[in-house]
């Protein structure tokens, strides 16, 4: 089996573990909770071992690097990344029903990515030859996960918003509060990320081309999200903008997120085309 | 960090009132957009085709091809530094003040503005309490102040006070890097050359101004190089370089992508290469007579009759257009005024031009290295900008600013105690502190049997 193989087998994972998190969620199944919980760490284990296969198999090639350098390898990252944060949010909060609202990305992101993509591993190009290339698009990464987490938090907010307050499933929702808190904290963690991403972004640039800053539409997309973000963060410092405002700016900004990811690249043109 | 009332009556309140803060982001965010769905910096030929002529008209007014260099772009960006600055100026003096002045014992009334507090009743006597604590967690208990107050003794606690500072480091390293950005814009210098194998320049083309620079030195390539894959992908592209001063030469090295080189005040970068030629023609009138040699480049002009009246000049050099081998595309003034291109190619080409034939009899190609040159005495700022803002986010994000005030006072039978807590983040956590303090007071608080 290569990697290819192994990574769709594991996106089929993240689906039955996004049903599991469902079903879970609506019925109150512990039992049901825990088997969704177990698929999601064998999908993190599976996406990771498909990760370091697909490098030990650039290897085997005889131009050995890194798979971060194209669309596919890109979503394989992201739904690794997404994973980890989700994983961590359980251990921390011990609550499965966000789970519902997060679990789908990882699996859109790995199902979509070997679907629409090509998969065939290729040698770097000169411009990607950099130290520069790990530190970038892992810490770009990572600020999307934080924010794909907060994203899905978001939504579960807007949907304890429209429940009976008194209701069955209003009782075993986490607390506005909480939710609210929650998608704070995934936000404060992406903002570092991300500011790090654009830096180590800029730095490359200005070591490759010379410029730390050309206006390219990625970097200026980027630049877009982290204001967003940025407004969320100041935000807070006024009591009105919590709760019900926060989430949907939070929304908003994981739009921008995917836009600067996904939009960019097939809408817009410029330097970074790799991914 | 709360905006008082009083602050935003005046301009230089307003210019520090966080209303500004998220008008600033948006408008920001709403201009760049702007600029990502309008193509930037093409040719107004091109905009006509695309827009029309009355929006190219307002586009061209309002800087609408040119977003992030317009006026009116520079001059949000210049309300943003006035913004930072006035915040700053305006709000860290209290937090400083606050971070220096030592925590107050609790009072009634700071008791009442705390956001977490926990009332216990204790058997125990206030010593005997404090005694078991200190023996049970001594470098837990060592955190806190002591204080007594008549008989009633309290407890101070105060941890992480320098997260407040965060946002302050992350603010100035904002600042830094618009000020690195705008000294790189004003004294910094971008240009492109390209140097043919074997031969040196020492003028570069400044991007934008087009204006010829002369560097104060020579570059030459002497040679250029370009490996791939098995495959076909590009894996290297190399210039040789050689950086001689009056005729010295003073550096050798390999100029490749990612991997710049820094000479004389200047960095160059690899960035593209191309094929050119020199080409030498034949030019010849009605079959008569000895053929007439020009010898030229692209860019070059020449005549190609005796009486120097018929000029060509040299647009392009293709090593291989369409299949037919190498082709030159020549332009040329007819005598009525009107310009004229047409490409000539080596294998089968004749072109007549003003009654004279002309035929390629021979090509020399030469590749040539296409080389980015900058000098910006603004970088380091941007980097040092760039530093202070992860430091700050690290400072702010990662850092909790955490009181505690434990308050003991002896009661008729046994101690009245207060716990209370305050937090600039994490109140969550802090609760659960509290709680777990608490918990090590009831079991601390049990009186001990006296015999």
């Amino acid at each position: 089996m290569d990697s290819t193989e192994l990574l769709s087998a594991i996106s089929l994972t993240y689906l039955a573990s996004w049903f599991a998190y469902v079903i879970s969620s609506t019925t109150r199944s512990l039992w049901m909770g825990r088997v969704a919980s177990l698929l999601m760490w064998a999908g993190w284990v599976g996406n990771g071992a498909g990760f370091f296969l697909r490098w030990m198999e650039s290897h085997q090639m005889g131009h050995g690097r890194i798979p971060l350098t194209n669309q596919y390898e890109s979503m394989v990252l992201f739904a690794w990344a997404t994973a980890s944060v989700y994983l961590l949010l359980e251990l921390r909060y011990r609550n499965r029903i966000i789970g519902a609202f997060v679990a789908f990305i990882p699996f859109l992101s790995l199902g979509l990515g070997s679907l629409l993509f090509d998969t065939t591993i290729r040698p770097l190009v000169p411009a990607l030859q950099s130290n520069w290339l790990t530190a970038h698009v892992i810490t770009c990464f990572l600020g999307y996960a934080a924010f794909a987490a907060s994203f899905g938090v978001s939504l579960l907010y807007m949907v304890r918003q429209r429940l009976d307050p008194e209701g069955r499933m209003a009782k075993v929702l986490p607390s506005e509060d909480l939710l609210d808190h929650l998608n704070y904290r995934a936000i404060a963690t992406g903002f570092p990320f991300l500011s790090l991403g654009i830096i180590t972004g800029a730095i490359w640039a200005d070591v490759a081309w010379g410029t730390y800053w050309s206006w390219d539409p990625k970097e200026t997309w980027s630049l877009i999200t982290w204001l967003i973000y940025a407004a969320f963060l100041h935000a807070r410092l006024s009591r009105g903008w919590r709760g019900k405002r926060a989430a949907v700016l939070s929304v908003i900004g994981f739009a921008a997120t995917l836009f600067t990811y996904f939009g960019v690249n097939f809408l817009l043109s410029g330097l970074h085309s790799y991914a | 960090m709360h905006p008082r009332k009083t602050e935003t009556q005046s301009l230089w309140g307003r210019l520090a009132s966080l209303r500004l803060t998220l008008a600033l982001f948006l408008i920001l965010a709403g201009a760049s957009i702007l600029g990502t769905l309008i193509p930037q910096n093409r040719p107004f030929q091109e905009y006509l085709e695309m827009y029309g002529s009355v929006a190219t008209r307002i586009f061209k007014w309002a800087g609408l091809t040119d977003v992030y260099h317009s006026l009116w772009f520079m001059g949000i960006l210049g309300l943003l530094v006035v913004h930072l600055v006035a915040c700053s100026l305006q709000r860290l003096p209290a937090t400083w003040k606050s971070l220096r002045t030592p925590q107050r014992p609790l009072s009634d009334g700071l008791l009442k503005s705390l956001p977490v507090v926990k009332r216990l009743e204790l058997e125990a006597g206030v010593e005997e309490v404090v005694e078991a604590l200190r023996g049970s967690a001594p470098r837990f208990f060592s955190r806190f102040k002591q204080e007594k107050i008549g008989e009633t003794l309290h407890l101070l606690s105060q941890r992480g006070s320098w997260s407040r500072m965060g946002a302050y480091v992350a603010h100035m390293g904002v600042l830094g890097v618009l000020v690195g950005a705008t000294i790189g814009f004003a004294f910094g210098f971008k240009g492109f050359v390209q140097i043919p194998e074997g031969k040196s320049v020492e003028l570069v083309e400044e991007r934008g101004s087009g204006k010829m620079v002369p560097l104060g030195f020579q570059v030459k390539c002497e040679r250029f190089h370009v490996s791939s894959y098995p495959d076909g992908t590009p894996r290297e592209y190399r210039s040789d370089l050689v950086f001689m001063k009056d005729g010295r030469r003073e550096l050798e090295g390999a100029l490749r992508v990612n991997h710049p080189i820094s000479f004389g005040g200047y960095q160059f970068y690899q960035a593209s290469y191309g094929i050119s030629a020199r080409v030498t023609f034949e030019a010849q009138k009605d079959s008569a007579g000895p053929p007439l040699k020009i010898i030229m480049e692209p860019g070059d002009t020449s005549a190609i009759d005796p009486q120097g009246q018929i000029v060509v000049r040299f647009l392009r050099y293709e090593t291989d257009l369409q299949g037919r081998g190498p082709a030159v595309l020549l332009a040329h003034l007819r005598q009525d005024g009107h310009p004229v291109a047409g490409w000539v190619f080596q294998r089968d080409g004749k072109a007549t031009i003003g009654g004279w034939s002309l035929k390629i009899s021979h090509v020399e190609e030469h590749r040539w290295t296409g080389i980015q040159v900058k000098r910006d005495p603004g970088v380091w700022i941007v980097w040092v900008g760039c530093g202070l803002i992860m430091v700050g986010c690290a400072m702010a994000f990662l850092g909790v600013h955490r009181r505690i005030w434990i308050k003991l006072e002896p009661g008729k039978d046994g101690t009245h105690c207060w716990i209370a807590a305050s937090s600039n983040r994490d109140i969550e956590g802090t609760k659960r502190q509290v709680e777990m303090l608490a918990e090590e007071f009831v079991k601390k608080g049990v009186r001990k049997s006296r015999g």
